[in-house]
């Protein structure tokens, strides 16, 4: 999918266009992003220095949580329908089966837990969905320069057609891992680089007798003391990935004819043609803040992870989600500091999660000392016999949404509820429910702004539809009003009782319930997911 | 986050662990042990702690008791000049 170079700004060779909000990157995180804003009236420039979206398959494991995000957006159909749903893994060790899971063992959610998409496809339809708002992305035009001032960015871009200058409220970085913007600030990633190289490679099969599930192997025969993946993605393309040594070279593990014999003897056959091989080594790293005055960095330009575990681009999604909502408030004006400096709070906390997932794994498919490989290779031969043994294998604990429950904009529980890790901060569960539109999923119904759902009491008479606050609106959503839940599974799964309710801010994260609402509870709570107070 | 320090662990809560002798049989226990490490030679040996390691483990399972376990591994012995 290439694009024409977009053309100069109008007024370009007048002065610096004045803008609100500009995105570096259309990628994953900025394409994302700058749909989320255009849904809510906040237009964003799209700056790409490419032509067309993504080279090779990169990400592909998109999650659940990332395809509930992409559904709120409007842009996940065509993905569930060209990409391959699974959720179960297999993981051997050399050629005996150790176990196998399931990512979602229970029904009625209406995203699976995974489906696998070649980044390129995702980057098509959430390009699609921008254009079809009436959005765009500025083709071969590359961020040069930065120069941040207290209350603006100004920014240089160089086209083929000249340059040009912007001065724009906000910047935010989604540029990835070479960002530009994140040398121009002069910020150096913290965290860990490993030695280990992988090799990746994306193989068009002929035939292929694997299911849709993750397969991976420790010590697999056909590659001696290593690990390898295994894993089908859309178009017939599966992607593998072969651990090598830490003195392997780049430049000849790349070569074709090597890349084909060390499938040859994975796959046992020929049959396949290589798609894209690439040569990387694990990086866990992250920003000590993930906003600079009036620069926001977000996805791979904020933070990286290994890729197994599939917590890079889901994660960098997540960002995009969780600041989309703030930076429109900070855009208008109706947010205070504090709201915007929750997003560099909940969103360092998930990627120190995600860095701390991504090392432990990567520490257990390449153990540095002779100590260390006996520990993990006894982890490895017990699990064949012994299930606790199975819970201390790690072949990349893939990806799971944020829990915020340390934000700021929370509203702590008073009382008991029987729902597990569940609390203020977590995403919200689906549900299948009935709405006068039909059949729908809870998660349909919380679009973009505050949303309360609740269970009434038996005698409560007069519930509002809306509850307004300082220039927001909170949309009142009453069992047996505006939803019914005949399959009585959003009741199990909220542990709703008569009388509770649950306040969903507009990324679908919890801030409060109660067992008893109130209207003033609703506005304390929701003031408080504002920062203000 | 699940397996990780509890905040009582962080902030110096730490289980303590038992400090008098809790074997039935300590001679016999260490006698065995000594004569399975012997057996399995070097190599062995160290497969053979992991395992063995890994099998007490999950026997104890409370996190901050095996957190607190491995504290107290990795302390060196007290100088014993006075002795």
């Amino acid at each position: 999918m290439q694009f024409p170079a977009a053309p100069l700004p109008k007024g370009a060779a007048a002065g610096p266009e004045r803008v609100q909000v500009v995105i570096a990157g259309a990628g994953l995180v900025g394409l994302t992003l700058a749909i989320d804003l255009t849904l809510q009236g906040v237009p964003a420039v799209v700056l790409e220095k490419r032509d067309a979206a993504g080279e090779g398959s990169r990400s592909i494991c998109q999650a659940k949580r990332t395809l509930e995000i992409w559904d709120r957006l409007g842009a996940a159909a065509p993905m569930l329908e060209k990409g391959i749903t699974w959720k179960t893994g297999r993981v051997f060790h050399r050629d005996r089966l150790l176990y196998s899971f399931d990512l979602l063992p229970e029904s009625g959610h209406k995203m699976p837990a995974f489906i696998n998409l070649q980044q390129f496809h995702v980057e098509a339809a959430l390009i699609d969905r921008l254009y079809a708002l009436g959005g765009a992305v500025r083709w071969c035009h590359e961020l040069t320069g930065v120069d941040p001032h207290e209350k603006n960015v100004s920014i240089a871009v160089q086209t083929p057609a000249g340059s040009y200058r912007m001065d724009t409220d906000w910047l935010v970085d989604c540029e990835g891992a070479r960002s530009l913007v994140r040398r121009a600030l002069g910020l150096q990633f913290g965290g860990e680089v490993f030695a280990d190289k992988f090799l990746i490679c994306d193989v068009k099969m002929g035939h292929a007798d694997f299911p849709s599930e993750r397969w991976f192997w420790f010590e697999p025969p056909f590659h001696t003391g290593q690990t390898a993946l295994l894993h089908r993605q859309a178009d017939n393309v599966w992607r593998i990935d072969l651990q090598l040594s830490p003195e392997a070279d780049p430049e000849i593990e790349r070569e074709p004819a090597r890349v084909t014999e060390r499938i040859r003897r994975m796959l046992g056959h020929s049959d396949f043609s290589l798609e894209w091989v690439s040569v990387y080594v694990f990086q866990c790293r992250t920003l000590e803040r993930y906003i600079h005055g009036r620069v926001v960095f977000a996805g791979d330009a904020a933070h990286q992870v290994s890729p197994f575990g599939a917590r890079g681009g889901n994660g960098g999604v997540q960002d995009a989600d969780n600041l989309a909502w703030k930076l429109v408030r900070a855009v208008d004006g109706r947010a205070s500091p504090r709201l915007l400096d929750s997003y560099d709070a909940e969103r360092r906390t998930a990627a120190y999660e995600n860095i701390l997932n991504s090392t432990r794994s990567t520490d257990f498919m390449s153990p540095k000392t002779k100590a260390s490989r006996a520990l993990r290779d006894e982890v490895l031969a017990l699990a064949a016999e012994a299930p606790f043994a199975r819970t201390l294998v790690n072949p990349g604990r893939l990806s799971v949404p944020a829990h915020l429950t340390d934000s700021p904009l929370n509203t702590p529980d008073r009382e008991s509820w029987s729902t597990g890790q569940f609390a203020p901060g977590s995403p919200a569960f689906d549900a299948p429910i009935h709405s006068p539109a039909g059949k729908r999923w809870l998660l349909e119904l919380l679009t973009g702004q505050f949303v309360l759902v609740l269970q009434p009491d038996q005698d409560e008479q007069l519930i509002p539809e809306q509850i307004p606050i300082d220039g927001e609106r909170v949309t009142v959503l009453a069992l047996g009003r505006d939803l019914e839940d005949e399959q009585d599974v959003l009741a199990r799964r909220y542990n709703l009782l008569p009388g509770s309710a649950y306040l969903f801010r507009p990324d679908q994260h919890l801030v409060a319930r109660w067992r008893h609402w109130s209207v003033r509870g609703v506005e304390e709570a929701a003031r408080k997911a504002l920062g203000q107070s | 986050m699940t397996g990780d320090k509890s905040p009582e662990f962080l902030a110096g809560l730490a289980p303590s662990l038992h400090e008098a002798s809790r074997f039935e049989g300590p001679d016999a226990f260490y006698a065995t042990l000594v004569k399975k490490l012997e057996a399995a030679g070097d190599d062995g040996a160290l497969q053979f702690l992991c395992r063995l390691v890994l099998i007490l483990a999950n026997e104890v399972g409370h996190q901050d008791t095996l957190l607190a376990a491995l504290g107290r591994a990795e302390r060196k012995p007290q100088s014993s000049d006075n002795l």
